[in-house]
């Protein structure tokens, strides 16, 4: 090795490379701020078709619950803690999930099962009669009761006996492993104790719309007034970190009204209104930016907007009288929902009633 | 019999000497503390969450020691030339290897009884519900694993490096349950050829999904103890892979020139 | 009169103790380890090919994870290499005859540090090209933001290695080990966590400020923006991502490299 004389030179070079670099880490957060600004919601989030897809498929299937990602990982662990435990094919539609509370099998899509009566999916709200709860209110609190469901077969994960080719191995697996004969009812057990999830996936991704949909949805199944205060507080949480999703303002709106609130869950729901007309498309045409759920979340904002004004009001003509003025507007504003105007007849009629009533 | 104890005695009091044990416990509980101390919601009764989370960091954690330890017995001995006084003795080498194991899996049982002291008062405070006869089973079937993992590594470290067999056994842990779903996945889909490899890695690898029950336990609302037939077989299985790896341990070990 | 005393440029420092530890890594222990991890990828290959790929989203998951495996495994294998470089050098006592050149501590430390990235480097190479060459690969997917997010990647490996040299002058093996793994898997989401959720008052500031000083590996990792077919970075935030890496690594080193010359061995 070729020797030189840098003895000297070396500490005072090293002792320059300590100050240098000790003055630039003391603003190294300055640096983490300007990156942070920059960062871009990840589509794998928020891309709510592509997750279902992916978390479908073979490949994610033969992987279980090993996830890259804390979004795709919740997708797993819905399906798992609403079976307790046992590990179906992935069918459970979590955008439904997410859009209603709907727990509905994704081969169903916009189909309610049979007996699938506990929880009120919010785009059927304006087919009622002048409903005054909404979703989940018939339902029984989760975690509390179970349901069983009769749905269409689908897979589990560990092979029948029938179809086993492993033997002893098998039969093992069925009795170690949660199991059910996928021939069998599904057993939905309530999502209740999957709030600490959804509450972990928040923190790590304040971006994450859908967790504070769930996370609001299942702290309201628990029809408890603390629950409902917390779900708020998650919501307005949600908010803040999202100003622009009119879901979480809708959602906002319904466990406010389940308060008792009644003004705020208008502003909040008129709120949804004013976020949807500036994002749907003029003619509520579905592509890839606006999903069918987007639509029927934004048609139940509208109808919400409607029907809450309803409930401010002692008086039902002076309420339905508002009620109908405001969905006059909201028809003119937004075009293709015919939703809205079967809304109208129903209200109209309603008002035609009330009048005769009180005369 | 004598001599076997005095060697397990010697490697599970240098284990508890070493302090590694307490602080692979202290890290994993702070792990588990870290998140547990993050607010959901003010709501009691919420365990599942921390049933899955600590059983999830307690089983690796132990996994991983057992590894560890049971990985650098042997080529240790080599390396620091203190088997050559210990073969000196009136020891066989099957005993000095029964030993060596019978330390590592006791020193696996201490760091698991602490673990699971942890876990059954955490659950006890969080307002949970305890099944002890489950309970009960996934720590049998939990030790189960790990003599399968140690004897593996035991083996492994006679033929290849401490970090080979570190990994080896690591990757065999980490991906148990993906290996089994796997071939029973792609059974459908593969040839007559494909079919009989599946077969046989299904046979040839031990399954170690078999021996965890945590699901059961996390979701022990709905799952009751399995049967002791279930219990009884899998204790067949684990000792039939564990004696095989520590045949082969104990022929490498013959073999070896020291 | 004493004669000026001469030591081993730090070119010829690096240049010899690099190529030493690099093959000794591949002959004997790495080499091992690496075919392990090659092995990994070749069944995951033969997987996907079995069941197939049938859509965009799915294709994006399998290479999402394909190029997520290849640098965790890489960054693994450069922290195990980074945390036991110089404190068995000191356990053999093979590192005497080295300092008795005389090489310079400083030149030592960036030797290693530099061995330990070059080894991490070439593993990330080796499973990168497996992880991705096999992968179902769509069109929406820009080549630049892969190239940015390997350069950012190989950043971060520098990163890491340094940290490992660093802590490795105070604490044991097995703690810097545990503590580089949390920062690398955590350190991020523990950042953008209680960061997010700390009050606008003075002192919550100050607790985001300071949590900032966490040496953060999550915003070197373009991997989803690669796999979810995002644009590359602008010139000036990838310059910022590129010159964060370069002052935690500097930082490290330096006084990695002062406290082990002050460290009696």
């Amino acid at each position: 090795m070729p020797m030189v004389d840098i003895k000297e030179r070396s500490p005072r070079i090293l002792k320059g490379a300590l100050f240098l670099t000790s003055v630039l880490y003391a603003f190294i957060p300055v640096l983490w701020g300007a990156i942070a600004r920059e960062n871009v919601t990840p589509m794998r989030v928020s891309d709510l078709a592509a997750q279902q897809k992916r978390n479908t498929s073979a490949i994610a299937t033969i992987l279980g619950e090993f996830r890259t990602n804390l979004s795709d990982m919740l997708f797993i662990k819905t399906e798992r803690y609403l079976h307790g435990g046992v590990a179906y094919m992935p069918h459970i539609d979590t955008e439904q999930l997410a859009s209603s509370g709907d727990v509905m099998h994704s081969k169903h899509e916009l189909r309610r099962p049979a007996t699938s009566d506990a929880e009120t999916s919010v785009t059927e709200l304006p087919n009622t009669d002048l409903p005054t709860t909404g979703p989940g209110d018939q339902g029984t609190p989760a975690g509390k009761e179970d349901e069983l469901h009769r749905e269409e077969e689908a897979a589990t994960l560990i092979r029948t006996p029938e179809n086993d080719f492993r033997g002893f191995l098998g039969t093992l697996e069925r009795t170690v492993k949660p199991w059910r004969d996928p021939r069998l009812p599904h057993e939905h057990i309530g999502g209740v104790e999957l709030l600490p999830w959804y509450r972990l996936a928040t923190l790590v991704d304040p971006k994450n719309v859908r967790a504070y949909m769930i996370g609001a949805w299942w702290l309201k199944t628990i029809h408890d007034e603390h629950a409902l205060r917390e779900a708020v507080k998650f919501l307005e949480e949600g908010i803040r970190q999202n100003p622009q999703s009119f879901q979480l303002h809708l959602m906002l709106g319904y466990i406010l009204r389940d308060l008792g609130e009644k003004q705020r869950a208008l502003s909040a729901f008129e709120k949804a209104v004013t976020l949807v007309a500036k994002q749907r498309p003029p003619t509520g045409d579905v592509g890839p930016n606006w999903t069918i759920y987007n639509e029927e979340d934004a048609i139940a904002a509208c109808s919400m907007a409607v029907l809450q004004r309803r409930e401010l009001h002692e008086d039902d003509v002076r309420g339905l009288e508002d009620a109908l003025h405001r969905l006059r507007e909201l028809r003119a504003q937004f075009r293709n929902m015919p939703v809205l105007e079967r809304l109208e007849r129903s209200l109209s009629s309603q008002l035609e009633a009330a009048r005769k009533t009180k005369s | 019999m004598r001599a076997i104890w005095l060697i397990a005695r010697s490697v599970l009091l240098e284990a508890v000497r070493r302090k590694e044990i307490y602080a692979i416990v202290l890290i994993s509980c702070l792990i588990i503390a870290g998140i547990m101390s993050i607010d959901f919601f003010g709501l009691r009764g919420l365990t599942k969450f921390y049933c899955e989370v600590s059983l999830q960091v307690m089983s690796t954690a132990a996994a991983l020691t057992t590894i560890a330890l049971a990985a650098r017995q042997l080529p240790r001995e080599f390396e620091a030339r203190t088997i050559y006084p210990l073969l000196a003795k009136p020891v066989s080498r099957m005993s000095f290897i029964l030993g060596k194991l019978l330390g590592v899996m006791l020193a696996a049982a201490f760091c698991f009884a602490l673990f699971m002291a942890i876990y059954i008062g955490g659950t006890i405070y969080m307002g949970g519900r305890i099944s002890p006869l489950l309970i009960l089973q996934y720590v049998y079937l939990q030790l189960l694993g790990l003599l399968i993992l140690a004897t593996l590594a035991f083996c492994l470290s006679l033929w290849l490096n401490f970090d080979a067999a570190m990994t080896i056994g690591a990757v065999l842990y980490f991906a148990a349950s993906i290996i089994m779903t796997s071939i029973s996945y792609l059974y459908d889909f593969v040839g007559s050829v494909g079919k009989l490899v599946l077969k046989a890695s299904l046979y040839g690898l031990p399954q170690l999904r078999l021996v965890d029950l945590s699901e059961k336990v996390v979701h022990s609302d709905v799952w009751s103890p399995i049967p002791a037939w279930a219990i009884a077989a899998l204790t067949c299985y684990a000792f039939v892979y564990s004696g095989l790896y520590l045949a082969l341990a104990y022929i490498s070990f013959r073999r070896k020139p020291l | 009169m004493n004669a000026p005393a001469t030591v081993v440029p730090l070119r010829e420092t690096v240049r010899y103790l690099g190529r030493a530890f690099f093959l000794e890594a591949l002959r004997r222990r790495e080499f091992y380890v690496l075919l392990l991890f090659m092995g990994l990828y070749l069944i995951g290959a033969v997987v996907v090919r079995t069941v197939g790929v049938t859509d965009a989203a799915t294709a994006a998951f399998v290479l999402n994870l394909g190029l997520t495996l290849a640098f965790f495994l890489s960054h693994l294998m450069t922290l195990l290499l980074a945390v036991r470089a110089i404190p068995e050098e000191i356990e053999t006592r093979t590192i005497y005859p080295l300092l008795a050149k005389p090489v310079p501590r400083e030149h030592y430390v960036l030797a290693k540090w530099f061995s330990a990235w070059l080894t991490g480097s070439f593993t990330c190479g080796v499973l990168l090209l497996l992880g991705w060459l096999p992968a179902p690969h769509t069109d929406a997917l820009h080549p630049a933001t892969l190239l940015q997010a390997i350069v950012l990647q190989l950043m971060s490996l520098a990163m890491l290695g340094a940290l490992g040299i660093f802590l490795s002058v105070f604490w044991p093996k097995s703690v810097n080990i545990v503590i580089l793994l949390m920062l690398l898997l955590a350190g991020h989401r523990l950042i953008v966590a209680v960061g997010g959720h700390l009050p606008d008052t003075w002192w919550g500031g100050l607790v985001r400020w300071m949590l900032r000083y966490i040496p953060d590996f999550g915003i070197l990792n373009l991997i989803d923006r690669y796999t979810d077919g995002f644009a590359p970075l602008d010139v000036m935030d990838f310059a910022i991502r590129m010159f964060y890496a370069f002052v935690v690594s500097g930082v490290a080193l330096a006084w990695g490299s002062f406290s082990f010359r002050r460290r009696a061995l």
